[in-house]
Parts: structure tokens; C-alpha cells; sequence
């Protein structure tokens, strides 16, 4: 009786020791998420800058784009006034030669 | 409970409080990887929209750059093509006036006329160019006539001899000089330019 006894108490012991290891591995195991998360946070610094100029490369090719359309757009708009302009070149200077020699100040 | 069942039931709760623990330590560590996760999403999210607004800010501005270049270049080219209406609208008129048509005829009475009705006096001194002035001479007495009709009283003019450098038109003083009347082709152009040079630009660039 004494010895069952004595091996329940030894029992005991090593479900302690075996208590004490889960905790030590739940340490460990934050521990090591804590060491992943920092390393999460400094990869994500580290490629941030890269991924900044990607973005940004992108937003200004889709930038250019819109540049040249407008500045086409423009010179469109411009000519096409100027060839409207030209062929009432000659009607205004007729209204202005008959404003001139025709009515007083 | 025999001593047998105990060691059986410690073993058991051992274990369960081992997984117990080892379960819970698996959650920490998840959360712990997720919220850096997530952290460094918000962090590159808000990274970028700062960079977007800073791009888009930018481009605005080259925007607004390139909408008041054109802007100008616009003006530029209005203003150009009104300069080669003038500089024509000059060469008819001076060709007018040199073609000697009763139409311009017309106008160079009708520019003195203007001229002694808006000064105030009876005496007046007409200045042309040298072509003009035959003109002028042989019409002054007619001219003479109806400024006193329309100033309602007399009206003496006189012909100055000094050629004045215009293409067209007649300068108008009074006797004294002090005061006089601009109204050749040129001030005539020029007062055009002042006033109606915006209708000429509509004219010219009304949408079709």
C-alpha cells in the first residue's frame, strides 16, 4: 500500500513536471509569434518603399496617359477653332473696314 | 476510489490541462501573428493613401500648369490672328482710301462733320494728308454748310496746308488748337480695337 502510494505521489511529481513543460511551451510558442509578428512588421517596412514607387509608377504612367489625351484634346480644339477662325478671316475685316468707313465714332 | 482510479484520473486531468494550456498558448500566438498582420495592412493602406493624395496633388497642379498654358497659348493665338485682321483690315482701308470711291469720299466728310459737332466753337481748323486735302477743298464750303445746319449756329473752316500723316480720315481743332478731334483710319482703327475687338473675336471663334 505504502509503495501505490508512494507512486501516486511520483505521479503526481511528473504530472507537475509535465504541467510546467506545456507552460514552457506556451512561452516558447508566444515567444516565437512574437518574434514572426516583428519580423511581419520589418518585412512589411522593408518592402514598403518598393511597393510606394510601384504604385506610384503606375498612378503616373495612368497620368501620362490622361496628360497626352488632354494636351491632344487641346491642340484638336485649338486647331480646329483657328481653321473656323480663318475662314471668317475675311468677313471680319470686312465688317471692320465697313464699321470704320461707315458709322461716326 | 481505489488508488489505481486516482492515478487514472490525475493522468487525465494532467493531460487536459496540458492541452489546456497548449491550446490557449496556439490562440495567443495566432492573435498575436494576426494583429501584425493586420497592422501592417492598416500601415501599408495608409502609406499608400498618403502617397496617392501626394500623387494626386501633384498631378493636379501639372494639371492646372498645362490648362493655363493652353489657356495662353489660346490667347496667343487669338490675339495673333486679330493683329493680321487689323494689319488686312488697315491695307483695305488704306486702299480705299487711296482708290478715291465716293464711299470713302463720304466718310472723310462725314469724319469732319463728327469732328465740328462734338467740339464746341464757331472757328475750326481741318487737318488731312496732301491727297486728301484737294478733296476736302473743294467740298469745305458744303462740309461748312452742314456743320452750321446741325451745331445750329455759324461755322467758320479753314484748310490746313500741313500734310498730316495719316492713310485716311481728318483731324478737327478748333482755331485755337486747344482742343481737337481725332478721327482718321488710324484712330478709328485703333478705338475699333479698344471697344470692339472682343465682337471680332466672337465672330471669329463662335463654336459651329
Amino acid at each position: 500500500m505504502t509503495a501505490k502510494i508512494q507512486d501516486l505521489i511520483e505521479e503526481e511529481r511528473r504530472a507537475e513536471r509535465k504541467i510546467q513543460q506545456a507552460e514552457l511551451q506556451a512561452i516558447q510558442l508566444k515567444k516565437e509569434a512574437e518574434e514572426m509578428a516583428y519580423s511581419i512588421m520589418q518585412e512589411n517596412d522593408a518592402h514598403m518603399e518598393e511597393f510606394l514607387e510601384h504604385e506610384t509608377a503606375s498612378m503616373n504612367k495612368e497620368f501620362q496617359k490622361k496628360k497626352k489625351a488632354l494636351e491632344r484634346e487641346n491642340e484638336e480644339k485649338v486647331a480646329k477653332l483657328m481653321e473656323q477662325a480663318d475662314k471668317k478671316r475675311l468677313r471680319v475685316v470686312r465688317i471692320v473696314v465697313e464699321t470704320i468707313l461707315g458709322e461716326g465714332k | 476510489m481505489s488508488i489505481e482510479n486516482l492515478r487514472v484520473s490525475l493522468q487525465k486531468s494532467v493531460e487536459l490541462e496540458i492541452q489546456n494550456i497548449l491550446q490557449k498558448a496556439r490562440e495567443e500566438a495566432e492573435r498575436i501573428m494576426n494583429e501584425a498582420k493586420m497592422k501592417a495592412e492598416r500601415m501599408k493602406k495608409a502609406k499608400l493613401e498618403d502617397r496617392i493624395e501626394e500623387v494626386k496633388k501633384k498631378e493636379e497642379n501639372e494639371l492646372a500648369t498645362i490648362r493655363s498654358n493652353q489657356r495662353l497659348k489660346l490667347l496667343k493665338a487669338k490675339d495673333e490672328i486679330l493683329q493680321e485682321i487689323f494689319v488686312e483690315a488697315r491695307k483695305k482701308l488704306e486702299e480705299e482710301a487711296e482708290s478715291a470711291k465716293p464711299r470713302y469720299f463720304r466718310f472723310l466728310q462725314e469724319s469732319i462733320v463728327a469732328g465740328l459737332t462734338r467740339l464746341s466753337g464757331e472757328r475750326f481748323v481741318i487737318f488731312t494728308n496732301e491727297r486728301d486735302m484737294k478733296s476736302i477743298e473743294k467740298a469745305l464750303e458744303g462740309i461748312e454748310t452742314k456743320a452750321t445746319e446741325m451745331k445750329k449756329g455759324n461755322v467758320a473752316l479753314e484748310l490746313s496746308s500741313r500734310n498730316l500723316k495719316t492713310i485716311g480720315g481728318a483731324l478737327v481743332c478748333t482755331q485755337d488748337q486747344n482742343r481737337c478731334y481725332n478721327d482718321t483710319i488710324e484712330a478709328r482703327l485703333e478705338e475699333y480695337r479698344e471697344i470692339h475687338a472682343s465682337k471680332a473675336i466672337e465672330i471669329l471663334f463662335k463654336e459651329e
